[in-house]
């Protein structure tokens, strides 16, 4: 059922006006406000609808240097209240942060919180059991069950960003759950104990890093398989190659006579090139394997490239009599040229 | 006598004695008991943890880290979940635990739950990543790459 609604997003002085109904689990008794689900909202021209998520990443850039979880720009009121009882409740204060622990219920099944919700609440189990699961195309995954006196939601807390719910949680037994407004806990941690403080923070720092290198590692896993997958058939390209047509000149590396000679790119890569010579060339210098040449050419683009290449194969040029292929990989290039061939040989 | 003063000075007041250990001295080995808690004055330190038979090296310390502090938190008279190696001599001071614990105690039952599930995930996440790095070494392993 819809509620009407008057929202005050105090960090860009606007109110809103309309209809409000709860799309996920809503718990918004505290302060007025949103503190965990999304509603949607609808205006009264019944036009525009918004929903609380978005309206917490609205806020969101507000948020991130006001860097205090207790001065979270929304406000939410039924109609009973107005605009007085919101300006009352803006601050959570003296005997107001006692109410700031709420008990709540869950019967087996119930849904707490949903993944990509909007929360800013801190749970607690004292009763039951839950489950932190996420969605992936429709199956859950379960990633933990708490019990009575763990904690959800701490990492949004301590790392002060107003993300949203990175997972949603559910109700697997009749439970009895705390939920704390961030306020409260965000007095305490502030004042807590210098050296408690020092060590919480390195410890959230050496999370934040362990969550990044499993993300890493989760990646490198899902590309591992697909190399599986693939099979061992076919070798992988690592670099573009281009077919050309391009004069250049080589010459021999460290070696006389060194004097430069024509020949032709037919393919390049960042990693090898293809020349093609002329016989009387090749009598002149010839393409040995193992045998390195300083060649020179200017790209298509104008722009020019140099490059030391080892000779690797020597064969007959395909349907060209008389010229020489040799497959090259390059040894030696330097930035400069580097960078404008990789500019060159971009798709 | 000039002490080099770890970055947070918060922490030394707390240092009720000092040891040096040269270099590769095992500071804290896994899965030994033990609740002292250590901040590092001087030198580097590894931290490493034993997973499939392999050994995985999670980070290197700096002076003003703290470590073995994690039982404390958790608080079940858990058992070291990692070694501490010295990476080069080292001095670490040993921090007074019934004076970290009263602090620790006094703060509110939400707080407290609070950082232990902290630790908890730390912990959790930690053998997570050990369990997954000694997983693709093994597919590296037996794949090995043409």
């Amino acid at each position: 059922m819809g509620i009407p609604f008057d929202i005050w997003a105090s960090a860009f002085d606007i109110r809103f006006f309309g209809i409000a109904q709860a799309v996920s689990p809503l718990y918004c008794a505290m302060f007025g406000e949103v503190c965990e689900g999304d509603v949607a909202f609808q205006d009264t021209s019944k036009k525009r609808v918004t929903s609380s998520r978005k309206i917490a990443k609205e806020c969101s850039e507000y948020f991130s240097f006001q860097k205090d979880v207790s001065l979270f720009p929304l406000h939410f009121a039924t109609e009973k209240g107005g605009q007085k009882r919101m300006e009352d409740q803006r601050m959570p204060s003296g005997r107001r942060s006692k109410d700031s622990i709420r008990r709540l219920r869950y019967k087996k099944g119930d849904l707490i919180m949903k993944e990509g919700d909007y929360g800013i609440s801190i749970y607690r189990v004292i009763r039951g059991e839950v489950q932190i699961y996420n969605e992936v195309d429709g199956r859950q995954i379960p990633l933990a069950t708490l019990g009575p006196g763990e904690v959800i939601g701490e990492m949004g807390f301590l790392a002060r960003s107003p993300e949203p719910r990175s997972a949603s949680a559910r109700a697997i037994e009749d439970s009895q759950l705390e939920a704390m407004h961030p306020a409260l806990l965000a007095k305490e941690y502030e004042q807590m104990a210098p050296v408690l403080k020092f060590i919480t923070d390195q410890a959230l720092k050496r999370l934040i890093r362990m969550n990044e290198w499993l993300g890493l590692l989760g990646l490198k896993r899902e590309e591992a398989a697909e190399k599986r997958r693939e099979g061992r058939a076919g070798c992988q390209r690592l670099h573009y190659r281009k077919r050309l047509d391009l004069e250049c000149t080589y010459r021999a590396r460290q070696e006389s006579p060194a004097f430069p000679l024509i020949g032709t790119i037919r393919d390049l890569s960042l990693c090898g090139v293809r020349l093609e010579i002329s016989a009387k060339n090749a009598r002149k210098l010839p393409l040995s394997p193992e045998r390195e040449f300083i060649i020179e050419a200017v790209l298509p683009d104008g722009k020019s490239v140099a490059f030391v290449a080892r000779v690797v194969r020597v064969k007959e040029a395909h349907g060209k009599p008389g010229h020489l292929s040799a497959g090259m990989a390059i040894t030696n290039i330097n930035v400069g040229s580097r960078r404008n061939l990789g500019f060159f040989l971009m798709p | 006598m000039v002490l080099a003063m770890p970055r947070e000075p918060i922490v030394c007041g707390y240092v009720a004695s000092e040891e040096r250990f040269p270099d590769k001295t095992v500071i804290i080995e896994e899965g030994a008991s033990g609740r002292w808690i250590y901040v590092l004055l001087e030198g580097r330190a590894k931290v490493r943890k034993k997973s499939g038979g392999r050994m995985v090296t999670l980070y290197t310390m700096k002076p003003g880290a703290v470590f073995g502090e994690m039982g404390l938190f958790i608080g079940d008279d858990s058992l070291r979940t990692a070694s501490v190696v010295a990476d080069g001599p080292v001095r670490v001071g040993i921090l007074d635990y019934d004076g970290l614990f009263k602090l620790y105690d006094a703060l509110s039952p939400q707080l407290k739950g609070l950082i232990r599930s902290l630790f908890i995930r730390l912990r959790d996440t930690t053998n997570r990543v050990c369990l997954r790095v000694t997983e693709l070494k093994d597919h590296q392993g037996s794949h090995p790459r043409s």
